[in-house]
């Protein structure tokens, strides 16, 4: 029970990751550098609870902010570019955040049974005792319990800011640039507000990612944490918010069934990835079966229809 | 100080030639297919393994059997990645086979990992002695590097500007439909540009273990990142940019490491390639702005 507690727990975590993901999708962007936002998050909401003593919402919020300012930042440059570019400049962005950290040194001390405790990120050897759930006596279902409901929040947000004329404008760019520019949006701001978004997204998830594992160092939050949100989206399908929980409990599943190959969990995480890709290249959820599967409920939706009629938005 | 920083400088630039050979491959196979393939680092890095492997079925040998043996499971390794995360993927969605090329990698890293149980791997060296020429010492191995590296890319000229193939690979890499239109199969061009890129990967896979001394599977991530940065800081898709992209990136490492110490090195050469990307995002030589 235990062990599916925290299973549960971390594919929450990583499809909020992976929900960061898609808010940058649905302006065309791929981001291999999400990580290095959940560090900036994992990292200030730490340093919240853990040194200066916060209680984990707050601190959840300023590690959120503070990401999301950095998002922003980073976005202005990725007005610049995209495609391929952008996802070397996430890289980079992210292997900088994990470079910065392993020289960052804030803690307090605190002696506890005659042992010396390092409260705070002590350079390379990480940022250990992230305590608040544990030291408030929360048990390991409370937790996933708590992930699961910021999870919910989330992808509710997330599937209303879809469905939202920002949502369409953000897709509307994502689908091409120079059209949506032509159509009167404002691509600028709009591309960097999502950033903002996935950082913010992103932080949250290396928030709780933090308080969940009590300890984060930089070989938490690596290249393949950053990767695998990616793959997540990709392989569950960019076109709906369903898609990055798909991937993720794709994975999750999958890797479970075959739990009795133990080591070479990661090696089928890759395979997978690649049959994925072959079998369902536009991932799980794909446009045609959206479609599909909006003809058959139409039925059920009597007043939709009208709405859709109404407003001649016929296609969706 | 100045001798330090000019001392520093040339061996950035000799370390720099395997990033630039690296590089050529994501280059190569972005100017065909504008498509990444960020598997490269990995096929790479278990070239040199499969190197390995038949150099210590003949240890007598030199350890040319092992740059030779790498070429070879290199262009193996390549033409496989082409099937599995290219051929058969919608040729419009650029994404599919970012993501596919990605697993590929971690298949690759993973394989690598679980054979040799996760222990580093010692390679043999090319060559042990240091040269002193005036007030700088050089060792001789990056040197040789050096060296079969510069063969490597007078090779590829050749086949690039010389041959029948090169030809079609450069007419695809201009104009698809144009190259369709005189005959040309992309498909088959693409693939063999994956066979191509991959005996280039085996040989800066062998080539750079070697250097290092110890293999891991971690390197595989090295690579990629290493080469990637030193592809897009010339300018994707231009070959020459490739080569004076993985120079400048060794010798900006080279420098840093001397100026700023170890633990700011990769602070600063990622700054490096975030400045170039933002200010110059078609790269030192790109010329073509693509989006």
């Amino acid at each position: 029970m235990e062990y599916y507690i925290g299973l549960i727990t971390m594919a929450a975590i990583q499809a909020l990751l992976g929900l960061s993901v898609y808010v940058l999708v649905l302006a065309g962007r791929v981001s291999f550098g999400q990580h290095g936002f959940a560090l900036i998050g994992g990292y200030m909401a730490g340093v919240a609870t853990a040194v200066w003593g916060w209680h984990i919402v707050p601190a959840l919020l300023l590690g959120m902010v503070a990401s999301g300012l950095v998002g922003v930042l980073m976005g202005y440059p990725a007005l610049r570019i995209r495609g391929v570019y952008l996802a070397v400049a996430s890289i980079a962005f992210a292997e900088i955040c994990r470079n910065l950290v392993q020289n960052l040194f804030y803690y307090r001390e605190e002696v506890v049974g005659g042992l010396l405790k390092k409260v705070g990120p002590v350079g390379a050897e990480g940022f250990r005792h992230i305590t608040y759930f544990y030291e408030r006596g929360f048990t390991r279902e409370e937790v996933m319990g708590v992930v699961l409901g910021v999870l919910a929040a989330t992808t509710l947000a997330v599937w209303l800011l879809d469905r939202s004329r920002l949502g369409r404008r953000l897709r509307a760019i994502g689908e091409e640039e120079v059209a949506a520019q032509m159509a009167g949006i404002n691509v600028a701001g709009l591309t960097t507000l999502a950033f903002g978004l996935g950082a913010a997204i992103a932080a949250l998830s290396g928030g709780l990612y933090a308080h969940y594992l009590t300890f984060v160092s930089h070989e938490i939050y690596t290249l393949l944490m950053g990767t695998l949100a990616v793959a997540y989206v990709l392989v569950g399908g960019p076109a709906n918010v369903l898609g990055p929980l798909l991937g993720v409990a794709f994975f999750t599943v999958i890797a479970e069934g075959l739990r009795p190959v133990g080591e070479y969990r990661i090696l089928v995480y890759g395979a997978l990835i690649v049959i994925a890709m072959l079998v369902r290249p536009y991932g799980i959820i794909e446009p045609k079966l959206l479609a599909r599967l909006r003809r058959w409920t139409a039925p059920l939706f009597p007043w939709t229809r009208a709405r859709r009629e109404a407003t001649g938005d016929a296609t969706r | 100080m100045w001798l330090d920083l000019l001392q520093q400088g040339i061996s950035g630039v000799l370390v720099g030639s395997t990033y630039a050979l690296i590089a050529i491959g994501f280059t190569m196979v972005w100017g065909v297919m504008r498509r990444l393939n960020l598997a490269y680092g990995a096929t790479a890095l278990g070239a040199a393994y499969v190197g390995l492997w038949f150099y210590r079925l003949a240890p007598d040998l030199s350890p040319a059997v092992l740059v030779l043996a790498a070429m070879a499971s290199g262009a193996v390794i390549g033409l496989l990645v082409a099937m599995a995360s290219f051929r058969w993927l919608p040729r419009e969605y650029e994404l599919a086979p970012l993501i596919s090329t990605l697993g590929g990698l971690i298949i690759i890293e993973e394989v690598i990992n679980l054979s040799t149980r996760g222990y580093p791997q010692s390679f043999p060296e090319v060559m042990s002695r240091v040269v002193f020429l005036g007030p700088f010492f050089f060792r001789l191995d990056h040197f040789a590097i050096f060296g079969i590296c510069l063969l490597m890319v007078a090779g590829l000229y050749y086949l690039l500007f010389r041959t029948r193939l090169g030809l079609a690979i450069r007419a695809v890499s201009q104009q698809v439909v144009a190259a369709q239109l005189m005959g040309i199969n992309p498909d088959r061009i693409n693939t063999l540009t994956f066979l191509v890129t991959g005996v280039l990967a085996g040989t800066a896979g062998a080539l750079a273990v070697m250097a290092i001394g110890t293999g891991s599977a971690a390197l595989a991530l090295t690579f990629t990142i290493r080469g990637l940065s030193a592809a897009v800081i010339g300018g994707l898709g231009s070959i020459p940019g490739a080569i004076v992209g993985g120079l400048t990136l060794g010798v900006i490492e080279a420098e840093t490491l001397r100026i700023m110490g170890i633990g700011y090195r990769d602070v600063f050469t990622n700054l490096a390639l975030l400045l170039i990307l933002v200010f110059r995002p078609q790269g030192l030589l790109g010329t073509r702005v693509t989006h």
